[in-house]
C-alpha cells in the first residue's frame, strides 16, 4: 500500500462548497458591519469630526479622507460586500472591500480592534483564493470560469488563520494575572451583574477564575476540537456559546458573528453542499448541485503558492516581535498589537501636556478634549506610541502658531489591572525631541509590579 | 479516559490553589446594587437641583418684569441677587449634565452655562435692529465665547463691574433693555425644558442596572467627570494662567487672565468654584450612596478611596487659603501661587476620577459605544 505523505494530503481535490459558504458568509458579516457603522453615526464621531488621527507607523501617508471620500469609501465596502457574497465580478469585488476596509482601520490606530485586523487580512487572501469560481454571478456569466474542486490546503489556509487567531489568542492569556489572579475579568465581571442567566454569578470571584481558565482552554484547544470529526459539533456549540456570551458582556460589535461565521469552514464537504442546496433551492435559478456537471479543478499559480507562504510565514512570526523588546508587553505595548491579545487587560491612563516656549519659560497644560474626543484621548492616555504622536502633534500646533520649537512633555498616570496608577512615561523627557520608531522607548517608565 | 481525569484534577487543583492565593479574592465579591445609588442620587442630588434651578430662573424671571415696570436701583439689585441664585443653583444641576439630557445635541452647559462670554456679540446684537434675539454665539471649539445664557445675563446685570448707577443708564436704552429680557426669559424656557426632560427620564435613569457606555451609570460618570474637568481648568487653570483654553488655547504668551472666569462680572468666581466642588464630592460620597461606597464593593477599591480622600483634604485645604473677602481676580493680582497650587492640587487629583476610579468600576469613558476587543 503507498504511503499517503503530506504533500499528497495538502494537494488532494476536495469540494469547493466550504469556501463558497466562507465567501457568503464573511461578505454577508462584512455588509451588515459597514451598514451598521454608517447607521450608527460613527464615520462622523470617529472620523469626519476628527481634528487628529494617530496614524500607523509605516502608513503616515494613509489620511482621513473629505466627509464625502469617507461616506464613499463606506459605500464603496457596501457594495463590494454585496459582490463579495453574490460572486459578481468576485476578485474585483473583494479587492475593493480590502482596499476600502483595510484604508479606513489605518487612518487612526485608535480603533485598532483585532476583529478589524482580521477582517483586513482575510479579505487580502479572499482576493486570490477562487472562492468566486462557484455558486455566484460570475459563473452564470461565464460557465467556463465554474471550479468545483481545490487543493485541500486552500482550505486549509482559512482554517489555519482561524486556528492562530485561537491559539495565539489562548497562549496570550498564559500568564499569571489571566490564570493566579484573575485579572482583568474579577474587575469586569461584577460590572455586568445585570446580565440575565448569569449575572448573578458575576460577583462571586470564582466565576472570574471559572471564565478565565476556561477562555484560555477554549481558545487554546478549539481548532483542534473543530478540526477532529469526532468533537467538532460540540466543540461548535462551544463557538457559539462562548461568543454569545463575550458579546452580550463586551462591546466588541460584529466579533462574534465574524467568528461564529467564519469558523463554519471547519465543518465538511458534505455538510457545506447540503447547505449550498439549501440557499439554492430558496432561490428562484436553476436546482444545479456543485456535485454535478463536470469536475473541474484549480490550478493555482506559484506566485499564488509564494504569497500564501510567505502571509502564512509572517502570520505566524510577527505576533512574536514582542520578545524583541524589553519590560512589561502589557505596560509598554510594544509588540501588542497585530498578535491576538484580545480582551486581555485592564488598562486606564490619565495624561497631562504641558506646552513650554524655550524663549520665554511659559509652560501651560493643555486641554486634551480641544483637539481628540473622548475615545482618542482614552487611547492615547495609556498606550506610549500614541502619547508621543500626540505630543509631536501639539509641538508643531504651537510652532506653526508661533512659538518656536515647543517643547512637550507629558504626566501620565496609568493604572493596569486595577493596579494602584504609576508613571507609564518620564515626566521630564522633552517628548518633542524623540523620534518615533520601531525601537524600544528608552522614556517608557520600567513598571513595578 | 483515566489520564483525562488527572488532567481535569490538576486544572481544578490549580484553579483552586489561585483562587485562595489571590490576594483579596473575598473582597472581590461585589454586592453592590447599581440602581439604589442611582435612585438615591436621581431623588437626593439631581431633582432637588433641578427644581432649585428651576425656582430661581422663575423667581429672576418674575423679579425682571417688576423691574422693567420701574428699573430702580433696588429693583436692580434685587434683580442681581436673583441671578446669583440660579447662578448657585446651576452648580448643583453641572455635574449632571448627562449625555441623555441633551436637547437638539445640545448639553445644558453649552446653552445656560458657557463663558467666558463674547462682550462684543451681545453688545452689537443689543444695539442692532433685533435685539430682542439671543446670539447664538457658543463656539465649541474654544469652549465658550458664548452670547447666551447665564453669563451674558450676568454681563448685562453687573457690567461695568461695581457701577449700578451705570448699569441703570444703559438699561434704560431700549434695545439693552430688550436683550436682557430676552436672555432672562431663554434662561426660564431652556431651564424648564431641560428639569422637564429629566424629569421624563428620571424614572428610567435610576432603574437601569446596565454598564455599557450609554448605560446610566456611565452618563453619570461622564457628566461628573467632565464638570470636574470645568473646575480644573476653566475656573482655576485658565483664569490663573496655567491652562490653555477658553478662546486663547493657541495663545502660549496669554498670562493671568481672570476676566476669563466664570461669574467674574458679579466677582463670585470663587462662591461658583466652591458651590460646584462641593456638589462634584457630594457625588462621590453619595446621598447616601455614591462612588465611595461603590467602590468599597470592588477589589482595591478602598486603596482609591483613601488616596482620594487625601487629594481632597489637600485641595480642601487649599482653597480654605484663598481669601473669601476677595474675588478670584484679586486673588490672582495678589497672590496667584495660592491659585496656581489649587490648581496643581486639581491636575494632580484628576487621575483618581479619572483612570482610578473608572478602572476600578468598570466604567467607560465616553458616551459612545463603540466596539472593542
Amino acid at each position: 500500500m503507498q504511503k499517503i505523505t503530506l504533500s499528497d494530503r495538502l494537494q488532494k481535490e476536495v469540494s469547493i462548497a466550504p469556501l463558497v459558504t466562507f465567501r457568503i458568509v464573511f461578505g454577508l458579516a462584512m455588509l451588515i458591519s459597514a451598514v451598521r457603522f454608517l447607521l450608527l453615526g460613527w464615520i462622523d464621531y470617529q472620523y469626519t469630526s476628527s481634528k487628529f488621527q494617530f496614524s500607523y507607523y509605516g502608513f503616515e501617508w494613509v489620511k482621513l479622507l473629505p466627509p464625502a471620500g469617507m461616506y464613499a469609501l463606506y459605500g464603496t465596502m457596501v457594495v463590494s460586500s454585496i459582490g463579495i457574497i453574490l460572486g459578481y465580478r468576485y476578485r474585483l469585488s473583494a479587492l475593493l472591500f480590502f482596499l476600502s476596509f483595510t484604508y479606513t482601520e489605518l487612518i487612526d490606530k485608535t480603533y485598532y480592534l483585532n476583529h478589524y485586523y482580521f477582517v483586513s487580512i482575510v479579505s487580502l487572501l479572499m482576493i486570490f483564493l477562487p472562492a468566486g469560481n462557484s455558486f455566484a454571478l460570475d459563473v452564470k456569466r461565464n460557465a467556463q470560469a465554474e471550479i468545483k474542486q481545490v487543493p485541500h490546503w486552500i482550505l486549509l489556509v482559512l482554517k489555519l488563520q482561524l486556528g492562530i487567531v485561537y491559539f495565539y489568542a489562548g497562549l496570550a492569556k498564559i500568564n499569571s494575572d489571566w490564570l493566579i489572579e484573575a485579572l482583568p475579568l474579577r474587575i469586569w465581571l461584577p460590572a455586568h451583574s445585570d446580565l440575565p442567566l448569569l449575572g448573578w454569578s458575576f460577583k462571586y470571584t470564582l466565576t472570574a477564575y471559572l471564565f478565565s481558565w476556561f477562555g484560555m482552554l477554549y481558545d487554546i484547544f478549539i481548532p483542534f476540537a473543530l478540526l477532529w470529526k469526532r468533537t467538532r459539533i460540540p466543540a461548535y456549540i462551544a463557538v457559539i456559546g462562548f461568543h454569545v456570551i463575550t458579546g452580550a458582556l463586551f462591546q466588541i460589535g460584529l466579533f462574534p458573528v465574524v467568528m461564529i461565521s467564519a469558523t463554519l469552514i471547519f465543518f465538511s464537504e458534505e455538510f457545506h453542499l447540503k447547505l449550498i442546496s439549501f440557499i439554492r433551492r430558496l432561490l428562484p435559478a436553476g436546482k444545479e448541485n456543485l456535485q454535478e456537471g463536470v469536475v473541474r479543478a484549480y490550478l493555482p499559480s506559484l506566485p499564488l503558492k509564494l504569497f500564501i507562504g510567505i502571509y502564512l510565514a509572517f502570520q505566524l512570526l510577527f505576533p512574536w516581535r514582542y520578545l524583541l523588546y524589553p519590560g512589561n508587553l502589557f505596560w509598554t505595548e510594544e509588540g501588542y498589537r497585530f498578535s491576538w491579545r484580545v480582551m486581555l487587560m485592564e488598562k486606564a491612563g490619565t495624561a497631562v501636556f504641558y506646552i513650554k516656549s524655550p524663549k520665554t519659560g511659559n509652560e501651560r497644560v493643555v486641554d486634551n478634549s480641544n483637539f481628540l474626543n473622548m475615545h482618542q484621548e482614552k487611547q492615547m492616555a495609556m498606550q506610549p506610541d500614541m502619547v508621543l504622536q500626540f505630543a509631536h502633534f501639539l509641538h508643531d500646533y504651537y510652532q506653526e502658531k508661533g512659538i518656536d520649537n515647543p517643547e512637550v512633555r507629558a504626566e501620565v498616570k496609568v493604572t493596569l489591572n486595577g493596579r494602584p496608577s504609576q508613571l507609564l512615561i518620564d515626566p521630564n523627557v522633552n517628548l518633542a525631541a524623540e523620534k518615533e520608531n520601531i525601537y524600544h522607548k528608552s522614556w517608557i517608565t520600567a513598571y513595578q509590579e | 479516559m483515566k489520564k483525562l481525569n488527572y488532567c481535569l484534577l490538576i486544572l481544578v487543583s490549580v484553579m483552586i490553589v489561585s483562587c485562595n492565593k489571590s490576594s483579596d479574592s473575598a473582597s472581590a465579591v461585589s454586592n453592590f446594587d447599581k440602581t439604589s445609588m442611582l435612585s438615591h442620587t436621581a431623588d437626593s442630588l439631581i431633582t432637588p437641583a433641578f427644581a432649585t434651578l428651576k425656582t430661581s430662573a422663575a423667581a429672576l424671571d418674575t423679579s425682571f418684569d417688576n423691574f422693567k415696570a420701574a428699573p430702580s436701583e433696588v429693583k436692580l439689585i434685587t434683580l442681581q441677587n436673583k441671578l446669583v441664585e440660579v447662578m448657585k443653583a446651576w452648580q448643583s444641576v453641572a455635574p449632571f449634565d448627562m449625555d441623555v439630557l441633551k436637547q437638539n445635541g445640545t448639553y445644558l452647559y453649552e446653552v445656560i452655562g458657557a463663558f467666558p462670554i463674547n462682550k462684543t456679540i451681545i453688545d452689537n446684537q443689543a444695539a442692532g435692529a433685533t435685539p430682542g434675539v439671543i446670539p447664538e454665539g457658543y463656539d465649541k471649539k474654544i469652549q465658550g465665547y458664548s452670547g447666551r445664557g447665564l453669563y451674558a445675563t450676568e454681563y448685562l446685570l453687573f457690567s461695568p463691574v461695581n457701577n449700578n448707577t451705570q448699569i441703570l443708564t444703559d438699561l434704560s436704552n431700549a434695545g439693552r433693555l430688550s436683550q436682557l429680557d430676552a436672555q432672562i426669559n431663554y434662561l426660564k424656557q431652556t431651564i424648564d425644558a431641560y428639569a422637564q426632560k429629566w424629569t421624563d427620564n428620571k424614572a428610567a435613569f435610576a432603574s437601569d442596572n446596565a454598564n455599557d457606555a450609554s448605560s446610566s451609570i456611565n452618563q453619570l460618570f461622564n457628566a461628573w467627570l467632565k464638570s470636574y474637568e470645568k473646575i480644573k481648568n476653566a475656573k482655576v487653570g485658565i483664569p490663573v494662567g496655567k491652562a490653555l483654553g477658553n478662546g486663547q488655547i493657541d495663545d502660549l504668551s496669554a498670562g493671568k487672565q481672570p476676566s476669563s472666569a466664570e461669574a467674574y462680572y458679579s466677582g463670585k468666581s470663587l462662591d461658583m468654584l466652591r458651590l460646584h466642588w462641593t456638589m462634584v464630592k457630594k457625588v462621590w460620597t453619595g446621598a447616601p450612596t455614591g462612588w465611595e461606597d461603590y467602590l468599597l464593593t470592588v477589589s482595591g477599591g478602598q486603596d482609591v478611596i483613601t488616596a482620594t480622600k487625601l487629594s481632597v483634604t489637600d485641595i480642601d485645604a487649599q482653597l480654605a487659603l484663598i481669601p473669601a473677602n476677595q474675588t478670584l481676580e484679586q486673588t490672582i493680582n495678589s497672590n496667584s501661587k495660592l491659585v496656581e497650587d489649587l490648581f496643581t492640587k486639581l491636575v494632580g487629583h484628576t487621575y483618581l476620577y479619572k483612570s482610578e476610579l473608572s478602572s476600578k468600576l468598570g466604567l467607560t469613558l465616553t458616551y459612545s459605544s463603540g466596539d472593542g476587543d
